[in-house]
């Protein structure tokens, strides 16, 4: 470990609301967006801007990367064997993400933007859970999406789907 | 706007993708969220594609989606097909489901299409002819090796749930091509060269195979006695999966017994040939010991020949019921420690009491396809719940 003084791992973080949030570097870290940003300008200090989030979700998004900043870097392993595993959400993640939906979508969407794979895994699999076993109408009223289909056409789209039917 | 739909396209895809449970139940979700909106379906059909999970009568009308889409094509690496489902009786095998569903007619275009991909095929002038007859009579194989032949990417091809009857493309893998007489579960027709040629193709892509495995001990043709069905004549005069026959597979899933039949006809010594230099993880479903026994042993003593291996799976048909199986077993972990190769074995539940003692059932309590063909994808809840299903409707309440 290089002698580093306590200050100096720490980074500030300027969200799109302009408010300034600063964290330890490993945290942050766990953004590889950020880990590129602070490879390619070195850490001089500098405020690093985030444009695309906001504060809330920031601190949202960071009390994440506290609480999984030790977590072994994701493996690129997509076997087949894993499959079965990767459906499970842990506890704290799972409690994490107990938040209105705006809220939800909004983390989805800064993981995606900060690159932050583990975070954005949690977030789909979130969405997807609540997908899981509902009907089309139950899944509209659930993400309040307007059924924007004729009769005519949901009979067609029935029929169209029939390939994938089970039998 | 609904908050959802803040997210751009590829996520919603990712959401889809996500999607947890079994290969059907997932299926079930995605058509029913492709019914929820205009913004939700082309996504929703994008992930059916690319993870296609259908049944074998319906190939043609995939391939012809794939036809439509065919920017979908390179990104196809999984194909999982199914013959038999939870609801089909396990004895029951048509004797010929030879003709697709859902097809009427052939458009022009599509002819053309087809034509134009089985022209690019390796394979004989006249085996092509005989490939497009058999499209033209909507006959399912043809359209299997057409699809399958359309999907470059392709490396696993999942047949778990399925009756081996209906795919003739496996004939060079067990069909002894000299004996005139296949196993009566076979392949009902062991000459479609061109299938042949598809299948030859495959076998150097493909990275996970999986068998079908319906039904074969509880089929009429099971002998409890001997414990071994006249099902399939295998090839003789090769290791049929050794890396002759496979370049790159990884995992792959057999019935037990097709273990059983290698080790009638091959020498001991030859025993380890039948897998691909290259196999990492083996599943055995509808297991008993002898054959694992004897497997494990080759490869004991041939260690060279399954390099690679790291992981056999066994899932037994039965529970031991005597100290024998118990002692059994634990030799079957010394070998695999003695081979640094994980064993992972499990068994239905416990031996059932009966009055008059211990319970020992001829056939067998639990089989694969009670597992629709997959026992290793479901969790070990739902194993037992599938357990309890499958007793009650052997043996009563």
């Amino acid at each position: 470990m290089a002698a580093t003084s306590a200050d100096a791992k720490k980074v500030t973080l300027t969200t799109s609301d302009n408010a300034d949030l600063t964290v330890e570097r490993e945290v942050a870290e766990r953004s590889i967006l950020i880990k590129n940003l602070l490879e390619d300008i070195g850490d001089n200090g500098d405020a690093i801007p985030i444009p695309n989030v906001n504060e809330a979700v920031m601190k949202k998004v960071l009390e994440w990367c506290e609480q999984h900043r030790k977590d072994p870097p994701a493996s690129q392993d997509d076997d087949a064997d894993s499959r079965k595993k990767s459906t499970d959400i842990d506890e704290w993640d799972q409690k994490f993400m107990q938040v209105d939906q705006e809220m939800l979508f909004e983390i989805i969407l800064a993981a995606n933007y900060l690159d932050i794979k583990a975070l954005l895994d949690v977030g789909c699999k979130t969405v997807a859970n609540m997908i899981k076993g509902k009907s089309p109408d139950e899944i509209r009223k659930t993400f309040n999406i307007q059924n924007d289909f004729t009769p005519e056409e949901e009979d067609q789209i029935r029929r169209e789907n029939e390939w994938a039917e089970d039998r | 706007m609904p908050p959802v739909f803040q997210l751009p396209d590829e996520l919603l895809l990712k959401v889809l993708q996500q999607l947890p449970g079994l290969p059907r139940a997932r299926q079930r979700d995605i058509l029913n969220t492709s019914l929820t909106s205009k913004r939700l379906r082309p996504i929703a059909i994008e992930v059916l594609l690319v993870h296609p999970v259908i049944h074998l009568s319906r190939v043609a009308q995939l391939a012809h989606l794939y036809f439509r889409n065919p920017n979908l094509i390179p990104r196809v690496r999984t194909v999982e097909l199914m013959s038999a489902t939870v609801k089909t009786n396990p004895d029951f095998v048509t004797k010929n489901m030879r003709l697709i569903d859902g097809m009427e007619y052939l458009d022009r275009e599509y002819q053309q299409f087809w034509g134009h991909l089985i022209d690019g095929c390796t394979t004989t002038a006249s085996s092509r002819a005989h490939w497009a007859r058999d499209l033209e009579n909507f006959d399912c194989a043809a359209y299997l090796g057409l699809l399958l032949a359309m999907l470059p990417n392709m490396s696993e091809l999942l047949l778990g749930p399925n009756f081996l009857h209906y795919y003739p493309i496996l004939n060079p893998l067990i069909c002894d091509p000299e004996s005139e007489r296949n196993g009566i579960l076979s392949p009902t027709r062991s000459s479609t060269p061109y299938l042949d040629d598809v299948f030859d193709v495959l076998r150097r892509k493909l990275v996970a195979l999986e068998f079908p495995v319906s039904s074969y001990v509880t089929s009429k043709v099971y002998n409890p006695v001997t414990r071994m069905s006249r099902v399939w004549n295998i090839h003789s005069h090769l290791g049929p999966m050794s890396h002759l026959r496979f370049a790159q597979l990884r995992s792959l899933t057999i019935p037990c017994f097709m273990l059983g039949q290698y080790r009638a006809i091959l020498p001991r010594w030859r025993i380890h040939t039948m897998l691909p230099e290259t196999l990492e993880v083996l599943r055995v479903v509808d297991a008993f010991h002898l054959p694992i026994r004897c497997f494990l042993r080759a490869i004991l003593e041939w260690p060279k020949t399954s390099p690679a291996l790291k992981r056999v799976e066994v899932y037994f048909h039965n529970h031991p019921y005597d100290a024998d199986c118990v002692k059994r077993e634990r030799g079957l972990h010394t070998h695999a420690r003695n081979l640094g190769v994980e064993l992972y074995i499990r068994h239905p539940h416990p031996p059932v009491l009966s009055p008059r003692g211990i319970f020992k059932p001829i056939a067998p309590i639990f089989d694969a396809m009670d597992a629709n063909g997959q026992p290793w994808r479901y969790t070990e809840e739902e194993l037992l719940q599938l357990e309890e299903q499958a007793w009650r409707r052997r043996y009563g309440e």
